[in-house]
């Protein structure tokens, strides 16, 4: 309904939408499921190729999205250990289904790796000491381990403060939302590589969807990187960790209806949107963040335009990978001769060089444009800026990349952010 | 965390009167412009961005960048001696009550600078003007009609000055809508070259620079504000419902929770680097009128067809056409219809719609006796 269209615009336009959407919703319930064309099943929602599809037909969509995933990748092989990431969420909940729909004796094909399911627990980081809602949370997803996992199955519950023991401190010292949420994000992933050490698995599988993954796209990009990493269905993190992404397919509102679907009792402990006041989702300084911002952005634009986070993700398959595992072991030569910084594995990005003898793109970027605002300083009435080019960078040149310098930098308490980020141990 | 008020200025012994959005800084007035100034001619020297002798024409609509961006090349072309010559350069579109006002603002603009100033129109170039696309056209997707018509005007105009480059105001806010936009869209291969600060178009076309590429919008405004520039500030009236709305409230939420954020977003697009075996479209020229494109004929070529055989929101109604319009386009050039590179020196607008309107009836003929098929 635009205002600014003339009566006869609105009314032809109007008549075309209507008419279209009669024929769509007529031509589903009458002729039943577009992928199995049984009348009597009535489609339930439509996937992406915009087909009206039945219950059943979406089970098996998800399943067939969740197993090619595998198919294509060739990245897990038969009898590996791999640590399941349950977080209690849609994500989380789908993955345990289908996981288990993989590994039942009964199924064709059936996967043949070795699950151990970890929920890592953050009651104790924010003093929840057993009435708030994340210890409510842990004994939810303690009795879904319960109810649902088969007995054979390894589960586990871990607690970040054992696993990160500065984390609790490294939180209250962030100055700004954005960098406490980067921080929640960056130690579950930790946590989650440090109990893949600890139980001897070789692969990381979390519940993260296309619209989640779509989301860390975009979250990345605003913090200056943007590479295939964040958006693949496989990334190496730092300690040389291999995340997978099995429900990379699927977007947030596939994995919610599945739940709704499966009517197995299986229910997500902390769907979204979640309790309030749980410290999990709030940006802990007040005030927007750019997690905040994107996830709201993201779902609002999705509702309008249905291919947008199939659209992010497209974009970065294109991309190469800034993981310095991943380089070497391929052909790219650039990310193989790269060093990885520390904190996450990545490769450090491009320096400024300061020098007029370097080529244009690594003396002209935006990198260089933010130090030099930063770094102004005038002597007198001098036209020209008393700091050279190169003097800003004497100083640089240090041991994380920019991403991580600009987190690291929003901590009051840099040492033990540091502490939480890197692995004492050197296996990064 | 609350900024505590800053009794001196960041520079200076004198009172703040601002603070900058880029950094938080607070300034003075004088050392705002000192600043600004300074992080431009650092920009236009670090990218190499112009040669000393260049024709550098300026593209100008009579708003705030590009009356910004006028102020400060000749600003900096005096102080530093470029050895630039600058000319203004305009394209009316034919917006009654929005172009026509803001060259009034580029004219005063032209005295007070001193600079030569050129308008170029689109009923000129094209045969239409913008309010005639609307009402031909619809409300729906006037932004595409006028995108791809005005950076083909500026280039031919640019050529037609004999211009070596031509300079831009796009600032820091316009390149991270538009990386936005093109990974929102999809468009790897403009997501690319959008963050350039030197894109060489190619075709024989001066190379175009965006000088204000780290500029903050907020901060080009306080520049024409405190240095009172004269420039026109309302929105294009067809611009509402543009798809770049969408990126920019984002980009607008991102700078309020972070200011680098901008800057974040354009370092993320220079820095990107693409697998070798993604494919990627690759340029060449129209083969109708020269102009650089990706495909067999050019979008303007294509949108100006269905303007001128009354069906101009087929087009864009139907995407999947783009490419059986490119065919069709072929099919007129090997019948001999059209001659190639017909409109490289664009003829008198109401010839070329008469003439395109025939062909279009031709090839309808054509296409219905042997094939059947309907446009």
């Amino acid at each position: 309904c635009d205002p600014d269209l003339t009566e006869e615009e609105t009314a032809v336009l109007t008549s075309r939408l209507s008419r279209q959407q009669q024929h769509q919703q007529q031509s589903s319930l009458l002729s039943g499921c577009e992928k199995c064309c049984q009348k009597d099943n009535c489609p339930v929602t439509r996937v992406r190729s915009a087909q009206a599809v039945c219950r059943q037909c979406f089970l098996a969509y998800c399943t067939h999205q969740f197993r090619a995933g595998f198919g294509k990748s060739q990245l897990i092989r038969a009898g590996e250990r791999v640590l399941v990431g349950f977080s209690g969420g849609n994500g989380a909940c789908a993955l345990l289904r289908l996981v288990k729909q993989g590994l039942a004796e009964s199924t064709h094909r059936k996967l043949r790796f070795t699950p151990v399911f970890v929920y890592i627990d953050f009651a104790t980081v924010f003093n929840d000491n057993g009435d708030g809602p994340l210890s409510g949370r842990r004994a939810a997803v303690l009795e879904q381990f319960d109810a649902h996992l088969p007995v054979e199955f390894e589960r586990h519950c871990l607690t970040a403060a054992e696993l990160l023991p500065g984390l609790s401190e490294a939180l209250a010292a962030m100055t700004d939302g954005t960098g406490y949420r980067e921080l929640l994000h960056r130690s579950v992933h930790r946590c989650l590589a440090l109990a893949s050490r600890q139980f001897n698995c070789s692969r990381v599988l979390t519940g993260e969807t296309a619209s989640r993954l779509a989301e860390l796209t975009l979250r990345s990009v605003a913090q200056g990187r943007l590479s295939a990493d964040s958006g693949a269905f496989s990334a190496i993190a730092a300690g040389g960790v291999c995340q997978v992404r099995p429900l990379r397919q699927l977007t947030s509102a596939e994995t919610a209806l599945l739940s709704w679907l499966a009517a197995d009792g299986l229910m997500p402990v902390c769907p979204r949107p979640a309790d309030p006041d749980s410290p999990l989702l709030n940006d802990g300084q007040g005030g927007g963040s750019i997690p905040g911002v994107i996830a709201s952005f993201l779902g609002g634009l999705q509702q309008s335009f249905p291919a947008t986070v199939y659209n992010i993700l497209r974009t970065g398959e294109k991309l190469q990978s800034d993981s310095v595992a991943a380089g070497s072991s391929s052909s790219d030569s650039a990310a193989a001769a790269a060093t990885p910084c520390p904190a996450c594995g990545l490769s450090m990005q491009q320096q400024p060089s300061g020098d007029d003898g370097g080529n244009v793109r690594s003396n002209c970027n935006a990198l260089r444009a933010l130090r030099l605002s930063e770094n102004l300083a005038r002597s007198g009435d001098s036209p020209e800026p008393s700091t050279a080019a190169a003097g800003l960078w004497a100083k640089e040149g240090g041991r994380y990349c920019y991403s991580c310098s600009v987190l690291l930098n929003g901590c009051s308490k840099r040492a033990v952010l540091e502490e939480c980020l890197i692995d004492a141990d050197g296996a990064d | 965390p609350q900024r505590q008020p800053q009794r001196r200025c960041r520079f200076c012994e004198k009172k703040p009167q601002l603070r900058r959005p880029k950094t938080g800084h607070a300034v003075c007035r004088d050392c705002f412009f000192w600043a600004f100034e300074a992080e431009t001619h650092d920009t236009i020297v670090s990218s190499r961005m112009f040669s000393p002798g260049e024709r550098v024409a300026i593209g100008a609509s009579g708003g705030k960048d590009s009356t910004v961006l006028a102020y400060l090349l000749k600003t900096l072309n005096e102080r530093h001696n470029y050895g630039l010559d600058l000319r203004l350069l305009a394209i009316d579109e034919g917006i009654a009550g929005y172009r026509d006002d803001s060259l009034d603002a580029l004219r005063r603009t032209e005295v007070s600078l001193g600079l030569p100033l050129t308008i170029f129109t689109y009923r000129d170039l094209y045969g239409w003007t913008m309010d005639e696309v609307v009402r031909a056209a619809g409300r729906r997707s006037n932004c595409t009609f006028c995108g791809v018509f005005r950076r083909q005007a500026l280039d031919r105009g640019a050529g037609h000055l004999k211009a070596d480059k031509l300079a831009t105001g796009h600032n820091a806010d316009d390149v991270a809508e538009t990386v936005v936009m093109n990974l929102l869209r999809g468009d790897a291969a403009r997501l690319s070259r959008c963050a350039d600060g030197v894109t060489h178009t190619g075709g024989g076309l001066p190379a175009r620079c965006k000088p204000l590429k780290y500029a903050y919008e907020k901060e080009i405004v306080l520049y024409a504000y405190f240095k009172r520039l004269d420039y026109f500030a309302t929105e294009c009236l067809y611009a509402p419902a543009a798809y770049r709305g969408h990126a920019r409230a984002l980009v607008k939420d991102l700078e309020r929770a972070r200011p680098a954020a901008l800057l974040h977003i354009i370092q993320a697009a220079e820095q990107i680097r693409f697998r070798t075996d993604a494919r990627m479209p690759e340029l060449d020229t129209c083969r109708l009128c020269g102009y650089v494109s990706s495909q067999p004929v050019c979008k303007a070529c294509v949108l100006l067809d269905g303007l001128n055989s009354g069906n101009p929101g087929w087009l864009l109604a139907n995407p999947r056409l783009v490419r059986l319009s490119n065919s069709s386009s072929e099919c007129l050039l090997m019948l001999g219809v059209i001659a190639p590179n017909a409109a490289v020196a664009p003829a008198p607008g109401a010839a070329a719609r008469d003439r395109h309107a025939l062909r279009r009836r031709i090839l309808d003929d054509f296409l219905n006796l042997f094939f059947g098929i309907a446009f």
